[in-house]
């Protein structure tokens, strides 16, 4: 398999940049409020205490615990009028902590997501048992698969399908502990 | 200068653009479109119904697939089939894709997957849109198959293998786009010749006027080492990382 032959390649001058960590802020809460909901006067905030019982069948159900605690979560308001739900979460990658926001509507249904902030690390917070706790039981139920994890660039791939599994476990919360009964 | 990163084609995109925000809309969009259109995973996808039902009857795609589907089958013709986007299996590949009249037909049953380039075409059509709307600086990056609008950019730097937080200058190209194949992080890279796969305990970085070519080549030079009659017709530049963070360009 793809071995380095040192005959087919000479080496060259690089500047080496150690220890550089990336990051950047895409948006602040208040910027994604204003884009994902343009029309929404106001946004007012929920106070969301779940249940132990209702944690665990929010994580059954979406199949996807929870990297940071409990979403921040408003409600988009015109007058009396509710336009959607406006959520920011945090999930962990391989590497990074990435904050996203999503805009769920009152029928449950996706309108938006977008990245406030990414930042990776330098190393340090492997030590925290939340970096680590992401590897536990990550074997056979995340099959190498064609396309996400043979041959495309790594790194983001894995961040990407935590925020995918975040949103999804958000969907299953705005279902059970947050629409209308 | 707009700055806007979405989960989309299983990466996260990032886009940096001196452009109005409808022109950032537009650019996701079409991502979002390529992605409908070109996910093996998405049954309702081409790629899905040509994977179905191509091999009974021409499938109709996308003016967009179809146009990846042709580059991609002139990359693997320039390979040797070292970059195929015809998944190994009942000695299936490239040459069982036809391509005629906007269809798509394959020759036996075959699984497609444009995994290996669709990213590359996707940055691609962003780009092509933001500079439409005007954009004249900024980037598309989607996990590391980057491109740059404008003339000037800045340094690309590459992650060191295994070593996340080290990365390498590259030095300053003619070329906005940028690709890289690793086997940092624990991916494999595979050989679509054989259908093996193995870790690669270095990288390479290919440097193109299109992403498109950037993505599909980096995997090409990954397992045949870097090919000057290639690189010099698709008009695109290679590097490898090794391990220790030694850059190399190609011998002779």
């Amino acid at each position: 398999m793809p071995r380095f032959d040192a005959a087919l390649w000479i080496p060259v001058a690089a500047a080496s940049m150690p220890g550089v960590a990336f990051a950047t802020q895409y948006l602040t809460v208040e910027q994604a409020q204003r884009q994902l909901y343009p029309a929404a006067e106001r946004f007012a905030p929920v106070a969301l205490r779940l249940s132990p019982e209702l944690r665990a069948r929010i994580e059954a159900e979406a199949g996807a615990q929870a990297d940071a605690g409990e979403p921040r979560i408003w409600q988009a308001l015109r007058g009396d009028t509710l336009l959607g739900s406006f959520m920011v979460d945090e999930v962990i990658g391989k590497h990074e902590l990435i904050t996203y926001a999503v805009a769920i509507d009152p029928h449950g249904t996706v309108r938006g997501v977008e990245i406030l902030d990414y930042r990776e690390t330098r190393g340090g917070e492997v030590r925290d048992p939340r970096w680590r706790a992401q590897f536990v039981g990550k074997g056979p139920r995340d099959p190498v698969r064609l396309g996400e994890d043979i041959q495309n660039l790594s790194g983001a791939t894995l961040s990407c399908r935590h925020i995918t599994d975040g949103v999804r476990r958000l969907l299953v919360l705005h279902r059970l502990a947050l629409k209308a009964p | 200068m707009i700055r806007r990163a979405r989960p989309l084609l299983g990466t996260i995109v990032a886009i940096a653009a001196d452009a109005a925000p409808a022109a950032v809309e537009a650019a996701f969009a079409a991502i979002a479109r390529v992605h409908a259109c070109m996910s093996a995973q998405r049954p309702d996808s081409d790629i899905g119904r040509v994977n179905r039902g191509a091999h009974r009857h021409p499938v109709a795609v996308d003016p967009w697939t179809f146009e990846v589907l042709e580059r991609a089958l002139d990359v693997s013709e320039a390979t040797a089939g070292a970059f195929d986007v015809v998944v190994p299996g009942n000695g299936a590949r490239h040459t069982d894709i036809v391509l005629e009249n906007g269809a798509v037909r394959l020759r036996r049953p075959a699984q497609v997957d444009v995994g290996g380039i669709a990213k590359g075409f996707a940055v691609d059509v962003a780009v092509d849109l933001l500079q439409r709307w005007g954009a004249g600086a900024g980037s598309v990056n989607a996990g590391g198959d980057l491109r740059f609008l404008g003339a000037k950019h800045p340094a690309v730097n590459v992650r060191v293998p295994g070593q996340p937080a080290q990365s390498v200058q590259l030095p300053l190209l003619p070329y906005p786009a940028y690709a890289t194949s690793s086997g940092a992080f624990g991916a494999r890279l595979y050989d679509p010749r054989t259908g093996a796969s193995g870790a690669m305990e270095w990288s390479v970085t290919v440097a193109a006027t299109t992403c498109l070519v950037a993505d599909a080549l980096t995997k090409a030079t990954a397992l045949l080492g870097p090919v000057s009659s290639l690189l010099k017709r698709f008009d695109a530049a290679a590097f490898a990382l090794d391990a220790n963070g030694r850059l190399h360009a190609p011998a002779g």
